[in-house]
């Protein structure tokens, strides 16, 4: 019971930390746009500059960087709560000493970011369906399985920052810089991973969001619109998607575990660097 | 009148010498993966347009996008937020109390800012060019260099204009940041000519000082570029009174915001 209580209280702190910086209805307007703007790239290079929207491409990369605007903004908003609790609300040691499990309130942290982000990227997908004239064949099921399976990996990957956040005593954040753009180029939001070095492709192929992002395509447009990924069976890339999810999410469970009962160790808990 | 002069410029100085110096002494880690970020996020759009077969012509562009994104960055998250983040950290109202003209310090920052940015777009230019092969024809480098210095005059001009607003802002700052960085750079033009917006949506999104001068650069630099805007010429014409536009308000905003600031009192409102 003090599990519940405690994860419904962090996905309330999350979602008012996310969103009670103004108004409501701001604040849907601006998560609303914040989706929108993923997509502006892909609709400028894909529709205007490769041949219009009805296109399998257009298709491919306007949902890809809708879902991983889902899963990203996922890993980097909820690996960056211990900064925030530690350095701006100076909360982290009490969350850390009370109660509730860390992990469990990182995680309500989590699903606090991804109501709010799946939200605006429905409203988002729904308003252009007719308007680019993309033609789904949505399958429910696989669609749910896709976007649980990458949140199991986007979790595990925001607890593996966490635990680098948690053991790094300044603001620092240049990692995510890099990690920015390498899973942005590995992810196959927006193209398909087969066309890098084979290098890429293998770290592409071994990265969860690629392959829960792939699935959610699948599910939603009911066939494969590249080859990358398509030689599976619906039930082979299912699994293939939950077992690499599930993996990196042990890991991260791993990794935080170490990295809290280190930093409660060596008073990390509470140090302050800014603000 | 000398004392005056020597403490503008000793403040700038003192400025601008914590952005260059420190860089190297604490923060290389910083450096070398913003240079390693944008390389990466350089590199998708390079496999975004390589993904629809189109000329290898995009790589250039997209290089000099990747070039000028730095900047960009420098400008929204170093120039534009600054005072914001220095009232976060407790030493706005010191500055503002201090003799030290508040102007000075922004021009430090900034100078500071455009140096240490420049090691980093410079890097990142060379990666670029050794890893996707970009040549690069520098047959005229008084111009490129001209139109370089002038697009730089404008960003920055922009970003010591929005400094002085941003200091009203208190916790939806960091949100109106992020909604903006990406959208601006999309539109600027960083991955794509802007000419393909259409001659009505390129000419509103030249308000933005990069869209220009990236466009005129690529005039410049890349021998093939043919999906230009407007003349290179009239487009640094225009980046120049863009610019000494933008640092008239910016100037005469400091003014009025510092006035207002500490009349309203918010020079030491932290997280609001």
């Amino acid at each position: 019971m003090a599990i519940i209580r405690g994860l419904i209280a962090s996905i309330y702190v999350g979602i008012q930390i996310e969103s009670n910086w103004t108004k409501k209805w701001l604040y849907a307007i601006y998560i609303l746009l914040f989706a929108f703007s993923t997509t502006l790239p892909v609709i400028i290079i894909y529709g205007f500059l490769a041949g219009g929207f009805n296109t399998d491409v257009f298709g491919f990369a306007f949902v890809g960087s809708l879902f991983y605007f889902v899963f990203s903004s996922l890993f980097f908003n909820t690996s960056f709560t211990v900064i925030d609790d530690r350095e701006h609300y100076r909360m982290l040691k009490y969350i850390i000493v009370s109660k509730t499990n860390y992990v469990i309130y990182t995680l309500g942290r989590a699903i606090g970011y991804v109501i709010l982000q799946v939200s605006a990227s429905i409203i988002v997908l729904l308003i252009f369906i007719p308007v680019f004239r993309l033609t789904l064949s949505v399958n429910v099921w696989l669609l749910m399985a896709a976007l649980v399976a990458g949140f199991i990996g986007s979790f595990g990957i925001a607890l593996m920052f966490a635990s680098y956040y948690l053991l790094s005593i300044r603001e620092e954040t240049s990692l995510m810089d890099i990690l920015f753009g390498a899973l942005f180029l590995i992810s196959g939001a927006m193209f398909p991973p087969t066309i890098l070095p084979k290098f890429g492709y293998f770290a592409s192929l071994y990265f969860p969001l690629s392959s829960a992002i792939e699935l959610g395509r699948y599910a939603l447009f009911g066939r494969h619109l590249t080859t990358f990924l398509s030689g599976y069976s619906t039930f082979g890339l299912v699994s293939f998607t939950y077992a690499i999810n599930i993996s990196y999410f042990i890991i991260g469970l791993i990794l935080i575990n170490f990295a809290l009962k280190t930093a409660v160790k060596k008073g990390y808990i509470d140090i302050t660097t800014a603000f | 009148m000398k004392k005056k002069v020597e403490l503008y410029l000793r403040t700038v100085w003192a400025r601008a010498y914590v952005r260059v110096v420190a860089q190297f002494k604490r923060d290389l880690n910083w450096m070398i993966s913003s240079v390693i970020g944008a390389f990466l996020t350089m590199a998708t759009y390079i496999y975004v347009f390589r993904s629809i077969n189109a000329s290898e012509e995009f790589a250039g562009i997209i290089l000099l996008g990747g070039f000028m994104t730095p900047y960009w960055l420098n400008v929204l998250w170093s120039v534009a937020s600054q005072l914001y983040w220095e009232k976060e950290m407790g030493n706005l109202q010191m500055i503002v109390l201090s003799p030290a003209p508040l102007s000075a310090f922004l021009l430090g920052l900034t100078l500071g800012g455009f140096i240490h940015t420049t090691f980093r777009a410079l890097l990142v230019l060379f990666v670029g060019v050794f890893v996707f092969k970009v040549t690069i024809l520098v047959s005229n480098p008084s111009a490129a260099i001209i139109v370089f210095f002038i697009s730089i005059y404008a960003l920055y001009s922009v970003g010591m204009m929005f400094s002085a607003l941003f200091l009203f802002y208190g916790r939806e700052l960091w949100r109106v940041m992020l909604l903006i960085q990406d959208p601006v750079s999309i539109a600027s033009g960083f991955y794509f000519p802007i000419k393909v917006l259409g001659t009505t949506f390129a000419a509103i999104v030249s308000a933005i000082p990069l869209a220009l001068g990236l466009d005129a650069l690529r005039q410049i630099l890349l021998k093939s570029y043919k999906m230009w805007f407007l003349n290179w010429k009239i487009e640094a014409s225009i980046l120049a009174a863009l610019g000494t536009l933008f640092l008239i308000i910016a100037l005469k905003m400091l003014v009025y915001i510092e006035m207002l600031s500490k009349r309203e009192g918010k020079l030491t409102l932290k997280w609001q």
